[in-house]
């Protein structure tokens, strides 16, 4: 057999190379360091702009940042193991929500921050409710990222087109959707195939429906879901819009990428789901200042009460030996700076309000920022709860199973919430 | 002496012989052995010892609870008996089915005077080659409700009337997901089946032939009996595959919904493990799956040979 070295070297060199550039693409990493910079790791679920690492690197050089990117579905096979057996990041963003974060907080795996708050004023500048909702058995234990309300988007030429008004309540909407029909459009888009979008429907339906002493009384007081109102809400959100034909046909089997699909083709008028899809429509349609968005109208009379939620939460792992500036890092990516640099990118909000005027993005972008931010300050507003990211996994199982019964009418919306309050009563 | 002597030295000679033959033979035996070992037995002892625990697969603490996760699975969570139930009827639906459909194709495309032999062996035996996740996308378009091929087939044939949301529908979705299944895995009894129909004795064909018996008594009387071995493998094969190798089909499409209407053991354990943190609990059904499907293996083949 003869060798021919020429093809050899070639081999190994561009085996070599292509090496080298795998192991750029899966690793970021400050541009210049100190040599006796020390390395943080960070595993992140959301795409971090060139311009963090450039800027970090210059105002940091005594930390070496390595930055792994992962979707939000891979973060969760590999997470636990590596936190457990100690190689894992110092810092990391997840999910947030007792099935989540607040299952590695109880577990032990992740810092409480509270000494980062004070000692670098966190608490005055986020948002309290967003760290409320990182406290787990009376400790803090994260950032809470991505603060989102949920709503309907809507094609306003369409409704233009039809002379139809942003419904207010509850009868409107209803009248509304009976005009799109009318008009030949779908007029909700609504894919439940996957479970977990019907908890929002329900979120924005209850927090109308039962209000927010009573949304209080059960989530953080005792109090039941075994109630006439939530019944109701089950009812309205999973009964009667569907039979009303607000949806598509077979929701159950519709994914939630399909039910976006006919919003952005137009066959239906309305989608209705949370701000996090802000980014995909302006990116998507073809004219997004032609898009609006309106919160769930009010049952009778009376303001909508706006349920937000955060999206991605930020923790520190408790096996870093370098939490000071894990903390360091955290601080940078909320700083006011790299915040409207992020909001202007990507449309993600951080967790404190942002100056509106110094922002340049879509209409649309702008006024659901500005609804957040009212809604996180103004003591007047009223602020509901996205019930699935305060509830457990046993709770959102039954959630996510029981809506599509009652969808597929094989389950009351009585015997569903009684389902709702066995779960709840087992996982307190 | 000399002769006991030399009798010894031979004896010795042979133990020496058989001695390195066998750390030969070990030697060739331990790497699999060792993974075996790590990715097979220790994982279940592992498992095993799990499900005797109320471990979170999150904390270092796990505290032992004796046979509690059982008793729990079997007693109190209905989800586990619905999920075993779909399981059956899957494993019956999904193991007879692509017997019954890929037997009779064999035949056909085992006979002499078919054209084309290759060309149906290829056809039959390419959804065999898909991922089980693709099958459960590609399936997933064909029965959407909105854009879907078999939902716009029926329209376009006028029979509308039977249009469904085919995986929306919880009286519908397993079944839907079976017909999937099938279609992805009958190729594979299909090859199987083509293989051993020719080593069937042709003398006995053509002996039957002569006694007059016609194609459907010769396949049925003839062929089948010589195949019982292969259809018993197979029926193994795919009764253990319709508890163990459904859950990315499953995952893919309808992720054991709507509201629990494709939920298996398996998509039962991941939930339970990983969404709920119960690890412990998802290992005491992760081994009770395992003793159903050893058990009712080896019922089944112990069986089959009794009759044979």
């Amino acid at each position: 057999m003869m060798y021919r070295p020429r093809i050899v070297v070639a081999f190994v060199v561009s085996l070599f190379l292509t090496a080298s550039l795998l192991w750029a693409g899966g690793q970021e990493e400050a541009a210049t360091v100190d040599e006796d910079a020390v390395t943080v790791e960070m595993w992140a679920i959301r795409e971090l702009p060139e311009e963090f690492y450039q800027r970090f690197s210059e105002e940091h050089p005594e930390i070496n940042l390595q930055v792994e990117e992962f979707s939000r579905e891979d973060i969760r096979g590999v997470l636990s193991p590596a936190l457990q057996s100690g190689d894992g990041p110092d810092l990391f963003s997840f999910t947030p929500g007792p099935g989540f974060g607040g299952a590695l907080a109880r577990a032990g795996l992740v810092r409480p921050l509270e000494e980062y708050y004070e000692s670098l004023g966190w608490y005055d500048k986020f948002y309290e409710w967003t760290y409320e909702r990182e406290t787990y058995d009376g400790t803090l234990y994260g950032i809470g990222d991505e603060p989102e309300i949920l709503g309907v988007f809507y094609h306003m030429d369409i409704f233009e087109e039809l002379g139809l008004d942003v419904p207010k309540t509850v009868r409107e909407l209803f009248e509304v959707s009976e005009t799109l029909k009318e008009a030949g459009y779908i007029p909700m888009s609504f894919g439940n195939r996957a479970g977990w979008p019907a908890y929002h429907n329900f979120s924005m339906v209850a927090n109308n429906m039962a209000g927010l002493d009573v949304m209080d009384d059960v989530l953080f007081e005792g109090g039941s879901w075994d109630r006439r109102e939530f019944v109701d809400a089950v009812q309205l959100a999973f009964v009667d819009m569907v039979d009303a034909g607000m949806f598509p046909d077979g929701i159950n089997a519709v994914s939630y990428d399909e039910a976006n699909m006919l919003f952005y083709t137009k066959e239906s008028a309305m989608n209705i789901t949370g701000m996090w899809l802000l980014e995909q429509i302006i990116n998507t349609v073809e004219d997004p200042e032609s898009i609006g968005f309106f919160p769930f109208p009010a049952i009778e009379d009376g303001g909508p009460i706006l349920p937000p939620g955060i999206g991605t939460s930020y923790y520190i792992s408790a096996g870093s030996e370098h939490p000071d500036e894990a903390a360091k890092v955290l601080d940078f990516l909320f700083s006011d700076e790299m915040a409207h640099f992020r909001a202007e990118a990507d449309f993600f909000l951080p967790p404190f309000a942002l100056d509106l005027d110094r922002l340049d993005m879509p209409g649309l972008a702008l006024q659901l920022i500005e609804q957040v931010q009212i809604a996180s300050v103004d003591p007047d507003e009223p602020v509901g709860y996205n019930i699935d990211v305060l509830t457990g996994p046993q709770f959102n199982e039954i959630m996510a199973e029981g809506f599509q019964a009652v969808i597929g009418g094989d389950r009351t919306p009585a015997e569903q919430i009684r389902e709702m309050q066995r779960a709840w009563e087992a996982e307190q | 002496m000399v002769r006991s002597n030399w009798a010894n030295a031979t004896a010795l000679a042979r133990w020496k012989r058989r001695r390195r033959f066998s750390m030969s033979s070990l030697l060739f035996i331990l790497p699999p052995l060792i993974v075996y070992v790590s990715f097979v037995a220790y994982p279940f002892v592992h498992t095993v010892l799990i499900s005797f625990t109320n471990w979170d697969g999150l904390s270092a603490e796990r505290q032992w609870v004796g046979f509690g996760n059982y008793a729990a699975a079997l007693l109190e969570d209905r989800q586990f008996w619905r999920a075993f139930g779909n399981n059956i009827w899957w494993v019956i639906l999904g193991t007879t089915a692509p017997i019954i459909i890929a037997l009779p194709l064999a035949a056909l495309v085992t006979a002499r005077k078919l054209k084309g032999r290759n060309f149906f062996r290829t056809v039959f035996f390419m959804p065999v080659i898909l991922p089980p996740m693709i099958v459960g996308i590609i399936w997933g378009w064909v029965y959407n409700p909105v854009f879907g091929l078999l939902n716009e087939v029926l329209e376009a044939i006028g029979l509308e009337v039977f249009t469904r949301p085919w995986l929306g529908d919880p009286n519908l979705a397993l079944t839907s997901l079976i017909a999937s299944a099938v279609w992805a895995y009958f190729g594979f009894c299909f090859v199987i089946f083509v293989a051993a129909q020719q080593n069937v004795d042709v003398s006995l064909l053509e002996a039957a032939e002569i006694d007059g018996a016609n194609s459907r008594q010769r396949f049925m009387k003839v062929t089948i009996p010589q195949l019982r071995d292969v259809i018993t493998m197979v029926g193994v094969y795919t009764f253990i595959g319709g508890f163990t190798s459904i859950f990315d089909i499953i995952w893919g499409t309808t992720r054991g919904g709507p509201a629990g209407a494709t939920e298996v053991l398996t998509t039962l354990i991941y939930r339970r493990g990983f969404e709920y943190h119960r690890f412990g609990y998802a290992s005491a059904i992760a081994v009770i799956l395992a003793v159903v499907v050893i058990v009712s293996s080896v019922v089944s083949v112990r069986l089959r040979e009794r009759k044979a």
